[in-house]
């Protein structure tokens, strides 16, 4: 099975543009680029996949002793570009996979053109002269309520037919479709993220890099971006007036603006 | 019985007024509006009864978010609000809100965006569920499902191990997969196999009473467990356990359950434990006793690492576990004893067919040892009890590089009897000896010198098995089986075995003992009825020859005699009495005596038939033989002769060699009846010469094409002096191989 197949990669957009691919972080699937990923069709070769265990990704291909650490996932990343024979790429990671954009330019330099990093974190713990915005007891929590609350992280509610009138597209959706995890590989997908520290890694980025960041974003708060852009050389700073961890599905026009506006910058 | 509808619809203008107000506030369920950015606006009174929580400090001024657990809050963030803003909606999401008073409470929240629509900002309506017992079912549920996620995948590892069970064709293989199975399925550090063994499979040390005896239904020393597979640990340095010991692993094996065991120093178990474990520091350890039919035939003993609990479910994983290798073993162990038996069959008849194909004692004795090592053994050693003691007859290592060193052994150390050699004891006890393993301290014991025990060691003389050589109950020697320390230890089938082959050998040497006798009775009395020369007779030449059929050195029937009488005539006679053996030449020696007497009275040799056919069954012969008597007068050449069914004698003289016409009757012993008398003449010049059938017959061909042979080459050896005559026709006619006695007469009237 080919690293397309596995990751459930979809490529669309303009065959001959220059290509931009999309990560999606922690607690979701591909699905979240929708309000994004399409505005880029007009002008570049656009890929969104899943990463292993998330959305239709292929379960089996999670290998335990690769994806226990980001670097697995980064390897999987690499893959998937030189599979798709891309150069010349546009690596949009949001969150984790920011991070795991860092390691897979790092990895193969030769293929990226430039990093955006959508609310990226280093290391999501608090450290000695470092603020993540968790504390090791918060994880500890958040890992145990991964434990207890079995069905809530799973995402596998009653399915139920909804009607949106205003987003047709959604009609034959089932409620809490999307972002269908499988919740023992996000299970340690969550150890892998939320105990990660790539905070030494940033200086080796040698790719233009554009960082994102949220007005307000209790997973990645404002000094860890700050932190971000002053340990990638040469980085953009660019804070969204939104609030939350995901700004492409809450302010993907703002999102949207500011990555045409540093693609713009470079060429 | 039947119902009564109601008769009358409730009447909507007399139900209590209903505020919408009322409605939200007091609503069953939470109800809280909040902006797109999760900001609250409105919190129903519900709500704020469950949760101790003021309105008034969070309308405006906290998100939906801050109300729940750290947890829950990076859910929102990374799952909740995502979903929120792609469906426009989410259902039934399970959460925990924080309580006022620190406590947390399990909802189920839903959510719908709604579009402001140009006249506001959009909002977001969440209706909140206490699912307080709904998360308890959940909790239940994620038990059971965990349980089952775990003993499915404790199932998954034991059919694994199932499979390779079935898939293991000998024992050995079955000890592997056992060793190797509850490393993945446990965790555990390594684990130990211990196979229960019949008695009697010797304590190190023999003791005062030597090294054991393999009889009895459980031998003197008890059923133990030993040890035959490790992994993940050291080997223990103990390595059986007698199985009424009050270690666990013999508990299990005794009682057929699982046995877990505290760690050191908490139980009674920890100072007999100790020599048998070889992790330190280990926590637990599960005894699984490998059970078929209700039989223990091993435990399998699990090193835990510290800490490491052992569930209800586990252990009776483990029992499964162990029902499932009892039963393989056992399927194995009578497939390896069919394959040890068909091996064994295979091995005797190898050995049958070495001693049947063997030349002589020595011989059946070093074939023996070379067919015995090093498929039994890796040292073969066997002793003949001669009047001198013990000989050491063949001394024979599997390892050609070592065998220097035992034929020092052979050579210096033969065993004395009263020593406190294998062999020796053997002999002195008259039983089997069997003794799986010996140490440095009992090698020594059971050597003479340094020089003896550093050859016993450097051999490799780690276990033995001593079989005596026992016939008609008479101790004809003992064989003694030794193996090298990497070979596996002598089973009871292989001391069975050695049994076997002793037996054999036994038979073989009893047979050749007692032909030794026999021979040595026979050879006497030969010695004393053939004449070495005949003594010389005036007026004739003489030659004799008897060579005894080669595998018979020395022991015959057949038979000359020459017998000068007083009135200056010879009497002569050549026979063949059937067999090689006392019995034979007795017979010889009394036809010899009757014969002579007869002759020395004046009897004719007719008459001399006659008389012995008459008297057989008075003088008490047990066997039947031919003979040709005869009478000549070396002055005139007169001869008369008479045959008892024995070849015709043959005449060579000047007009060639023939046969005489002297008709025989049947064997003496066979029946009475006149017998015919040939006379003639033996001209000067001529020979006449008696034969036994040795000379003419083989056993490719008839009799008549022997005859005619011999008269041919006869013809060849006029010129001859009787002497030669018979070396002609003996290197001529017989050659190197005989397979039957040759007896030679020849007389011969010289020329004037």
């Amino acid at each position: 099975m080919s690293a397309a197949e596995r990751h459930h990669a979809r490529v669309t957009g303009v065959p001959s543009g220059r290509p931009m691919v999309f990560a999606h972080g922690f607690g979701c699937d591909q699905a979240m680029w929708r309000f994004v990923a399409p505005d880029f069709e007009v002008d570049h070769r656009v890929v969104v996949f899943d990463h292993l265990g998330a959305g239709s990704s292929d379960l089996r291909a999670y290998d335990p002793v690769r994806h226990a650490s980001l670097e697995g996932y980064a390897d999987d990343v690499v893959e998937l570009c030189r599979e798709l024979g891309l150069t010349d790429v546009v690596l949009v990671g949001h969150s984790v996979s920011a991070m795991i954009g860092v390691l897979a330019v790092a990895r193969a330099p030769e293929l990226f053109a430039a990093l955006v990093m959508v609310s990226p974190s280093p290391r999501y713990v608090d450290d000695v002269d470092y603020v993540g915005g968790m504390t090791p007891a918060d994880i500890d929590a958040l890992l145990d309520s991964m434990d207890s609350n079995y069905l809530g992280w799973s995402a596998q509610m009653a399915p139920v037919i909804v009607g949106r009138p205003d987003r047709p597209e959604l009609g034959e959706e089932l409620t809490n479709s999307f972002c269908r995890t499988d919740p023992w590989i996000a299970r340690q997908f969550a150890e892998v993220t939320f105990r990660s520290d790539n905070r030494a890694d940033l200086d080796a980025v040698r790719v233009p890099t554009l960082v994102l960041q949220c007005r307000e974003d209790a997973i990645a708060p404002p000094p860890v971006g700050a932190y971000v852009h002053e340990h990638v050389r040469g980085s953009t700073l660019t804070v969204l007036d939104t609030v939350g961890h995901t700004p492409h599905l809450s302010a993907p026009e703002q999102t949207i603006a500011a990555i045409r506006a540093y693609l713009a910058g470079l060429a | 019985m039947t119902g009564t509808p109601p008769t009358q619809r409730p009447d909507a203008t007399v139900l209590p007024d209903e505020s919408l107000a009322e409605l939200y506030d007091d609503a069953p369920c939470g109800y809280l509006t909040m902006t797109d950015d999760g900001t609250l606006v409105r919190v129903n009174e519900t709500f704020l009864r469950w949760t101790g929580l003021r309105r008034e400090d969070l309308v405006g001024l906290r998100r939906f978010s801050d109300l729940l657990t750290v947890g829950g809050r990076i859910y929102h963030e990374t799952h909740y609000a995502p979903l929120l803003r792609m469906q426009g909606q989410v259902r039934e999401v399970a959460l925990e809100v924080v309580r006022a008073d620190g406590t947390t409470l399990p909802v189920l929240v839903s959510a719908v965006r709604r579009s402001g629509e140009g006249r506001g900002p959009d909002l977001v309506r969440t209706t909140v569920f206490d699912a307080t017992h709904r998360r308890r079912y959940e909790q239940d549920l994620l038990a059971a499902r965990r349980s089952a996620e775990a003993s499915e995948s404790r199932m998954r590892a034991l059919q694994e191990v199932v499979e390779r069970l079935a898939a293991a064709a000998t024992s050995t293989e079955v000890v592997d997969v056992v060793a190797s199975a509850a490393g993945p399925a446990l965790a555990a550090r390594g684990s130990t196999v211990w196979l229960t063994r019949p008695g009697a499979s010797g304590a190190p040390d023999p003791g005062p009473g030597g090294p054991t005896s393999p009889d009895g239904p459980d031998g003197p020393d008890g059923d133990t467990l030993a040890l035959v597979a490790w992994t993940g640990v050291e080997p223990p340095a103990v390595r059986r356990i007698g199985l009424d010991s009050s270690l666990p692993h013999a508990a299990a094996a005794r009682d057929g359950e699982v046995h877990v065991v505290d760690p050191p120093g908490e139980g009674t178990w920890a100072l007999g434990l100790e020599p048998v474990t070889t992790t330190p520091g280990v926590s637990r350890l599960a005894l699984v006793p490998l059970v078929a039919h209700g039989r223990s035939l091993g435990v399998l003993a699990v090193e835990l690492p510290p800490g490491r609990d052992l569930t209800e479910t586990a252990q009776s994983l483990l029992g499964t576990l162990g029902r499932q290798a009892g039963q393989a073993l056992e399927r194995a162990s009578l497939r390896d004893s069919e394959a040890a038996g068909a091996r064994r069959s295979a091995f005797l008849l190898r050995a049958a067919t070495v001693l049947a194909a063997a030349t002589d004692f020595r011989d059946t004795l070093e074939r023996l040892a070379e067919v015995a090592v090093p498929e039994l053994a890796d040292i073969c050693l066997i002793d003949i009890v001669t009047d001198a003691g013990p000989v050491r007859m063949v001394g024979r290592h599997g390892d050609p590089a070592l065998q220097p060193l035992v034929d020092e052994v052979v050579r210096d150390y033969a065993p004395v009897l009263g020593d406190g050699s294998p062999a020796a004891l053997a002999l002195a006890g008259g039983e089997v000896l069997w003794q799986p393993r010996v140490d440095v301290e009992w090698l020594r014991g059971a050597t003479r010198d340094q020089r003896h025990l550093d050859l016993a060691l450097a051999t490799g003389f780690a276990g033995f098995v001593a079989v005596p050589l026992l016939a008609e109950g008479r101790m004809l020697g003992v064989i003694t089986f030794a193996e090298g320390p990497e070979r596996p230890e002598f089973t009871r089938e292989d001391v069975e075995l050695a049994r076997e082959l002793a037996q054999q050998v036994a038979l073989v040497a009893a047979r050749a003992e007692r032909f030794d006798v026999e021979y040595r009775a026979s050879h006497a009395l030969q010695a004393a009825l053939l004449p070495p020369q005949p003594p010389p007779i005036p007026g004739l030449e003489l030659g004799v020859r008897y060579l005894p059929a080669s595998l018979y050195a020395d022991v015959g029937g057949d038979f000359y005699d020459v017998l000068p009488l007083a009135d200056g005539s010879v009497a002569f006679a050549v026979g063949d009495v059937v067999g090689h053996d006392l019995t034979a030449a007795a017979t010889m020696g009394q036809i010899r005596s009757v014969y002579r007497a007869l002759m020395s009275d004046g009897a004719g040799p007719a008459q001399v038939v006659d008389r012995l056919q008459a008297s057989w069954p008075v003088l008490g012969l047990e066997r039947m033989a031919t003979a040709v008597f005869g009478r000549l007068d070396p002055a005139t050449g007169e001869v008369r002769l008479a045959s008892a069914g024995h070849p015709r004698p043959l005449l060579v003289d000047a007009a060639g060699a023939r046969l005489l016409p002297v008709e025989g009757t049947t064997l003496l012993g066979v029946r009475i009846g006149p017998t015919p008398e040939w006379s003639g003449t033996v001209p000067p010049g001529a020979t006449l010469l008696l034969y036994t059938d040795g000379l003419v017959e083989k056993r490719s061909e008839s009799l008549s094409v022997g005859l005619d042979r011999l008269v041919r080459v006869a013809a060849t050896g006029l010129a001859h002096d009787p002497d030669s005559l018979c070396d002609l026709l003996l290197t001529e006619l017989v050659g190197q191989q005989r397979s039957d006695d040759v007896a030679l007469l020849a007389l011969r009237r010289p020329l004037v």
